[in-house]
């Protein structure tokens, strides 16, 4: 099926993520703007206007009532979802560069870069004490004196934050205490996004150093490796296959030396099991920053340095297709 | 600021100055050597400049009266070389000797004009001989005692044709990878390449193969080495300090000049070597004759309006044309060394775009692409084609991708840094024309044989592969039921987190559903409005 093209942000995509329904599809860019979609038919429903940097990340809670955004102008911001008012602002020492909402919706974590001789730190807000938010107080922070956060994800009961690091490091984060609960060193380069599963149980760590990998959420142990030969920006895990889809491409800088063919960055899919390729898709003018399926599995998404974000459904084929085994 | 005060005249200070005189039972034992290395190194030695002295021999043996008619053309001839610092004309019995000394301001400067005056005619009865000093002082000290020359040991290196001999007809080919740190050596099977050596620092630059494809030679700083045998063991290294390129000797062949517009076809082997002049009306690009046979192929015109062209040389030397491509994107040709079959290639700036070509009918059999291809190389029996992306010409997606020779793509091999790929070359065949031609009549019965191997040998690795697939879905079956129990033991907390809804799957909560109406995107439609 022809892929519906979203096209509402004037640079590069950054984070694109959907509701728990699916119906929804928010995405966010270095412009500063951050714009919700629906994504069955790419009608764009409104945008969070306030941020005056490039915003990094974006979350929407299980309810569908609020969203999170993270920028370079050293905030993090709450929104009311369906009205696009700004709740909240919480101004920190640098760029905020990961957010996310709880299993609850209840707390609220993000973490800032490492900049302008501030150090990382894992910020936690409880939205249900309003004080915390108008004092600007977290009631828990921890601060990441080594390797700087660069991608998170809340665990399966809201009990820990799995944090991937600048040095390929991935460490679970204790949500109540900020302790170190576990660590696992298994990548060689930056990891550049951890998505979960769908019922959260599992996660999927996109790096540098060309893999991704797939880990259990609450033990950390390493479960499956998949190779490319680039960087991977981007990597999801499907609701209701053995899939993972991966994206990537190269720095900015770098881009120059590959861009010179139309439309010819792909997405990358392989099948979770047997960790080999099966499939490409191909669209993007540039590398693919962000990559996210569906809740219901039956489509994907993906944004890119292209600035484009871009809503596949699969065909009949997708569904049927087996590696022989 | 405070004012500097004489430390003598400082009353504070007490301290008794040091005696810097040496005891007096002190005997002095450091050499002069020692002490005065680097000056005593500029000593003027008494041999010095030797080596820029050189001896001219068959030199005209002349009287006072034209000595110095005879030393202005000597100075006139030797002085291009450099700066002749002193000469010197031995005499004996009123006439010169006939051979003369001169002496340059440097060594480079003598080896240049040996180089260039050793034998120059300067009239009928006399060639100048011009050599080194410091060369006849090194045939003068020969022993006079000739001694037969020490046997050498016996080094055994293996069997020197041990890769013909596999049993598969695989060929080989050198891989150079990791930006120069690795080289491997691959036997060539269509399903994958089998490692047969690998080595770190193999070579410091690159690699070539001889032409009979017996030694494999690496280049080093100090010169090159050449390796061989089944193991791939030294068999020689020659000292050759910096050396960037070698040579192989080749063989002759029909040469032809690319000159612009056209080119002239020298027919080498016939007599008085006619000429033929094929006139083509745009600039040429790229030429190439087909080997072992009659054929050759031109690129000419300029971007992006270039034509391919093939042509054919008849028995009687007649040149005809047997069809043109027009529009290719196409920078190279590369024929199959069996002849026949071809690949016009648009590598680097071209972008890789690849033609497999069928010159006996001139048919395109495929058309495809390599992003950024550098290189393309035949295997030495034809019957397939590597293309690569070398980290030399282009920093990402450096791999090669092997080929039949009707462009059907069989593998992707990735390899970080790669950086180039040499098929290794055969040894002309041993057998006789009759025994070639027995083996054509049977060609039949041969292949069948072939073909019931590799069906063998591939259902076999598609089994492996099986299996494998098989164990590791096994393995990630098991690990997600576990995972699913913890799950569903967990179900209570995440009704609670959630004030009691139900959002384990996406329909458990229909209750909660809306309905809407959505428009989609069909068509767009710009209907311009007349003058307003």
């Amino acid at each position: 099926m022809k892929p519906i093209l979203l096209q509402g942000h004037e640079r590069s995509i950054t984070q694109i993520k959907y509701n728990r329904e699916g119906d929804l599809l928010f995405s966010v860019a270095k412009d500063t703007v951050a714009n919700v979609w629906y994504s069955v038919n790419g009608e764009r429903l409104g945008t969070y206007n306030g941020h005056t940097g490039a915003v990094w990340c974006v979350d929407c809670d299980w309810d569908t009532k609020n969203v999170l955004t993270g920028s370079a102008d050293n905030s993090c911001r709450l929104w009311d979802c369906e009205t696009g008012k700004q709740l909240a602002l919480l101004n920190t020492n640098s760029a905020v560069r990961t957010c996310g909402f709880d299993f609850s919706g209840n707390i609220i974590m993000f973490s800032t870069d490492k900049q302008m001789g501030y150090q990382c730190f894992l910020n936690f807000f409880d939205l249900r004490d309003p004080q915390q938010i108008e004092d600007n107080q977290p009631y828990l922070t921890v601060p990441c004196s080594d390797h700087k956060i660069t991608s998170a994800v809340w665990g399966p009961l809201g009990e820990f934050v799995i944090a991937g690091h600048e040095n390929g490091e991935i460490n679970q984060f204790s949500a109540k205490s900020g302790e170190i609960l576990k660590k696992a060193k298994e990548h060689t380069k930056q990891i550049n996004d951890i998505q979960t599963s769908v019922d959260l149980t599992m996660f999927i760590s996109a790096s540098k150093d060309n893999t991704a990998k797939l880990f259990d959420s609450t033990s950390l142990d390493h479960i499956k490796t998949f190779k490319t030969e680039r960087p991977v920006n981007s990597a999801a895990i499907s609701p209701i296959m053995d899939h993972v889809v991966m994206g990537g491409g190269q720095e900015a800088m770098e881009v120059t030396t590959t861009s010179t063919r139309i439309g010819k960055f792909e997405a990358r899919f392989f099948h979770a099991a047997y960790e080999e390729e099966f499939g490409r898709v191909k669209g993007h003018f540039g590398p693919i920053n962000c990559v996210a399926f569906h809740p219901d599995g039956k489509s994907y998404s993906s944004g890119g340095e292209d600035g484009y974000v871009r809503i596949h459904y699969f065909d009949p084929q997708y569904f049927d297709f087996e590696l022989e085994a | 600021m405070k004012e500097t005060v004489d430390m003598v005249d400082d009353p504070e200070y007490e301290e008794e100055e040091p005696s810097f005189s040496d005891p007096e039972d002190y005997v002095d034992d450091v050499d002069d050597d020692e002490l005065l290395d680097d000056i005593l190194r500029e000593k003027p030695q008494e041999a010095d400049g030797i080596d820029s002295v050189v001896v001219v021999d068959n030199v005209p043996q002349v009287g006072p009266e034209r000595l110095e008619k005879l030393k202005n053309v000597i100075h006139k001839i030797f002085s291009k070389f450099g700066k002749i610092t002193t000469e010197f004309y031995p005499d004996a019995d009123g006439m010169t000797k006939g051979y003369i000394f001169l002496e340059y301001a440097s060594p480079t400067q003598a080896l240049e004009a040996v180089k260039n005056a050793d034998g120059y005619k300067l009239d009928k009865q006399h060639t100048f001989r011009v050599n080194l000093f410091t060369d006849f002082d090194k045939y003068m000290n020969i022993s006079d005692e000739w001694e037969a020359p020490a046997k050498q040991p016996f080094k055994d290196f293996g069997n020197m044709r041990h890769w013909i001999e596999d049993p598969d007809c695989r060929d080989q080919y050198s891989v150079i990878y990791e930006a120069g740190e690795r080289t491997a050596i691959f036997s060539n099977d269509a399903k994958e390449p089998i490692t047969v050596e690998e080595r770190a620092r193999w070579t410091e630059t690159y690699v070539r193969w001889s032409p009979k494809g017996t030694y494999l030679a690496t280049f080093h700083q100090r010169g090159i080495a050449l390796w061989g045998g089944e193991k791939f063991k030294q068999i020689q290294r020659f000292s050759h300090q910096g050396v960037s390129l070698i040579d192989f000797s080749p063989c002759e062949s029909i040469y032809s000049l690319g000159v612009v517009t056209n080119f002239e076809i020298f027919r080498m082997r016939e007599k008085q070597v006619p000429v033929d002049v094929v006139e083509m009306k745009e600039s040429i690009i790229a030429f190439a004759w087909e080997p072992n046979g009659s054929k050759f192929a031109v690129l000419h015109g300029e971007s992006p309006r270039i034509n391919a062209s093939f042509y054919h040389v008849k028995n009687n030397g007649k040149i005809e044309l047997i069809k043109m491509f027009d529009k290719q994107q196409a920078n190279s040709i590369f024929w199959s060394p069996q002849g026949q079959f071809m690949v016009l290639a648009g590598l680097r700036s071209m972008n890789g775009a690849l033609a497999f070509v069928d010159t006996s009918d001139c048919t395109m059999m495929n058309i495809a692409e390599h992003y950024m291809a550098s290189d393309v190389e035949w295997d030495p029996t034809g019957r397939y084609v590597v293309t690569s992306v070398s980290w030399w010409s282009h920093k990402v997606d450096n791999a090669y991708w092997l080929w039949t020779f009707q462009g059907r793509l069989l593998q992707k091999n990735n390899k970080d840094r790669f950086c180039q790929l040499l098929w290794r070359p055969r040894p002309p065949t041993l057998l006789s024309i009759e025994q070639i031609k027995m083996i054509k009549k049977d060609l039949k019965k041969y292949s069948k044989i072939f073909e019931q191997k590799d069906r063998l040998s591939q259902s076999k690795a598609s089994k492996e592969l099986v299996d494998k697939r098989r164990a590791m879905m096994e393995d990630y079956r098991r690990y997600r039921e576990e995972a699913l129990k913890i799950y569903q033991e967990q179900k209570s907390i995440r009704l609670e987190l959630r004030g009691g809804v139900d959002t384990d799957e996406l329909d458990s909560n229909v209750d909660d559903w809306e309905e809407e109406t959505i428009e989609f995107f069909i068509n767009e439609e710009i209907i311009p409005i007349g003058d307003l």
